[in-house]
């Protein structure tokens, strides 16, 4: 049996892949990772400093616009519109992933450029969210027919917390990476699965959003409100009470892993982007051997493939979430420190920054060449059927905009930049956790191993891609 | 006071360890070619620049039953060389380069001779588009083009 040609994820819409970082490249970025950590541990602050995130409220005249009942349902709209036209388009559009709207727009100008949004403006997701623009509206003519207000059945047990939200995102990366890639040919996810797939969690979220209530399912098991939630954490903005602040950048995150769940959900963020960076190389004879013994026991090849990807895709979860976990058990350690349980939710926040840093890795030049098609032919041909609605239809990717070395640095620079914010968040953590500024720097030393652990993967992960 | 200072020395100290490093490493480069096949002959580091009339034979794809013989070829040029590849399918398709956008019909059994100077950096997948067999319609990857600085 031969092993089917690796659809790969990066390639799967464009047919185009990164370079690995050259040899010196990877050298210097590790050499420069410990040489900022060494930095690090002598720059020990005494005081937290980003315990409070100091938010405090904008002028009225520039928060009205952003929060008032009109850009609400203006907001709305544009999500509800986005959602039908990623339905109809999967639904009526071409076969080819390529050029249907509905792909593109899902995995990348969605998964990807949201992320962006979140870190950059803030939680936006909630003002585009269609799953909640339509359980509102539907809420609210309830109001009005039944005359009070829908009140929800169950109560949502809040032991779960997050982790139906991580049971989405890790569905979601499964149907991305595991389930699009089917048989010997580079085929893909079909418009029509994504269509299908978006309306069946359609249905699932405003489902439990009858159970639970809104609001309390936005929190806790909306799956996309809550991972771009957690990216949101970092931004300088945020809307408090119908008002838009200002506040520090990283410092709410200090809040956020106190929900069950969280250490599920930035495990399986990181997790997702090593086994996408994974598959290109450091996997791919592993995941054939595994193959080959599946097809053995007399799997049919696509059965074979899936099965072996995901066995490959557990494991990277599990590896991932043991580096985290020896690091905190490396903690405990050190003298006054909380159980491990609370101690692992307690620094949990500080791999948000890890997690954006291999996706800025990895999905960097792809964002920037496959949101030139997004932004020409797939907005004005979305269905593939030869239209140009806005005259772009004959327009393309440039492949020459970012050359490998422009590729390169961002990489290492996005990995590095992510150590250091991680680096910070955690040695703040450490102070507040252990108050005495000895005990903490301690602590630190096995939080510094973390980290360069996971950025020194990600280094060689780069360097180990299409090699 | 003391420390402060202490850790300003090490923040200066570390910036110029760093770009010591990347002054020394970066000057090595291109020091790590595999063991692919080239497309055009890029060993040499100083020689003159070649003229097509010296350039080897260009690697050829064959075909059986639709699938590359010997499976996805490697092939490795840097940026401003020549590309010269010549495949051979077993059943008629359009060779489509992607990135550079090149596309070439074939019949059956006939070559398709490729000859473009590779002006943009990456990893690009050249695959046949089948138009007939029983994988018909289907996109099947022939080679992987990596063009590096």
């Amino acid at each position: 049996m031969t092993f089917p040609l690796l659809p790969l994820a990066h390639g799967l819409l464009i047919g185009r892949q990164d370079l690995p970082i050259p040899a010196w490249l990877f050298a210097w970025g590790a050499s420069l990772v410990l040489i900022v950590s060494f930095v690090a541990l002598s720059v020990a602050w005494r005081d937290s400093k980003l315990s409070s995130d100091r938010w405090r409220p904008i002028s009225e005249r520039l928060s009205r616009p952003v929060t008032g009942r009109a850009a609400e349902i203006l907001t709305g709209a544009i999500g509800v519109f986005l959602l039908g036209s990623v339905v109809y388009a999967g639904l009526e559009g071409t076969d080819e992933p390529s050029l249907n709207f509905a792909v593109t727009f899902v995995f990348v100008t969605f998964w990807l450029g949201m992320v962006v949004l979140s870190i950059l403006l803030g939680d936006v997701f909630r003002a585009l969210n269609p799953w909640r623009a339509i359980a509102r509206t539907v809420g609210g003519l309830f109001r009005v027919i039944a005359g009070q207000p829908h009140s929800a059945p169950l109560r949502y047990p809040e032991r779960l917390g997050r982790w139906p939200a991580v049971a989405g995102i890790v569905a979601f990366v499964w149907l991305e990476l595991i389930y699009g890639t089917s048989g010997y040919e580079t085929l893909g996810l079909q418009p029509s699965t994504v269509a299908v797939a978006t309306l069946a969690y359609t249905g699932y979220t405003l489902l439990a959003m009858a159970l639970f209530g809104v609001e309390t399912w936005l929190r806790r098991g909306e799956a996309f409100s809550v991972y771009y939630g957690m990216f949101s954490q970092l931004a300088p903005l945020e809307v408090r009470d119908g008002r838009l602040g200002v506040r520090r950048p990283l410092a709410a995150a200090t809040q956020w892993a106190v929900v069950p769940g969280s250490i599920a959900l930035v495990v399986a963020t990181i997790a997702s982007t090593t086994f996408d960076g994974a598959q290109e190389g450091l996997w791919q004879e592993p995941t054939r051997d595994l193959f080959d013994r599946l097809t053995d026991l007399g799997l049919g090849p696509t059965a074979a493939l899936r099965t072996s990807l995901s066995i490959f895709f557990a494991l990277t979860l599990a590896g991932v979430a043991a580096i985290y976990w020896a690091g905190v058990r490396g903690m405990r350690t050190v003298r006054g420190s909380p159980e491990l349980r609370s101690l692992g939710r307690s620094f949990a926040h500080t791999l948000i920054p890890i997690g954006v840093a291999y996706l800025a890795a990895h999905y960097f030049s792809l964002f920037v060449f496959a949101e030139q098609a997004q932004f020409t032919y797939l907005l004005s041909d979305p269905l593939g059927d030869g239209s140009d609605l806005f005259g772009t239809a004959s327009s393309g990717i440039d492949y020459g905009l970012l050359g490998a070395n422009t590729i390169w640095y961002v990489q290492v620079a996005a990995l590095v930049t992510g150590h250091v914010a991680g680096l910070t968040l955690a040695h703040d953590r450490a102070i507040t956790v252990y108050g005495d500024p000895d005990r903490a720097s301690r602590s630190q030393r096995w939080m510094l191993l973390v980290m360069v652990a996971f950025t020194c993967l990600g280094l060689f992960l780069l360097s180990q891609a299409n090699a | 006071m003391q420390s402060r200072r202490l850790s300003v020395g090490l923040i200066v100290a570390g910036i110029a360890v760093a770009v010591g490093l990347f002054i020394v490493l970066s000057d090595d480069d291109g020091s790590d070619s595999g063991s692919t096949t080239t497309a055009t002959s890029t060993t040499t580091t100083d020689g003159p620049p070649k003229t097509t009339s010296t350039a080897p034979e260009p690697p050829t794809i064959a075909f059986r039953n639709g699938a590359p013989v010997g499976g996805v070829k490697e092939i490795e040029v840097e940026k401003g060389d020549p590309v010269r590849i010549d495949v051979t399918p077993d059943v008629p398709a359009e060779v489509h380069v992607h990135g550079y956008e090149l596309t070439e019909e074939v019949k059956a059994g006939q070559t398709a001779k490729l000859d473009f100077p590779a002006s943009l950096e990456g990893v690009f997948e050249i695959e046949l588009h089948l138009h007939a067999g029983s994988e018909e319609g289907s996109e099947v990857l022939v080679a992987e083009l990596n063009v590096t600085p």
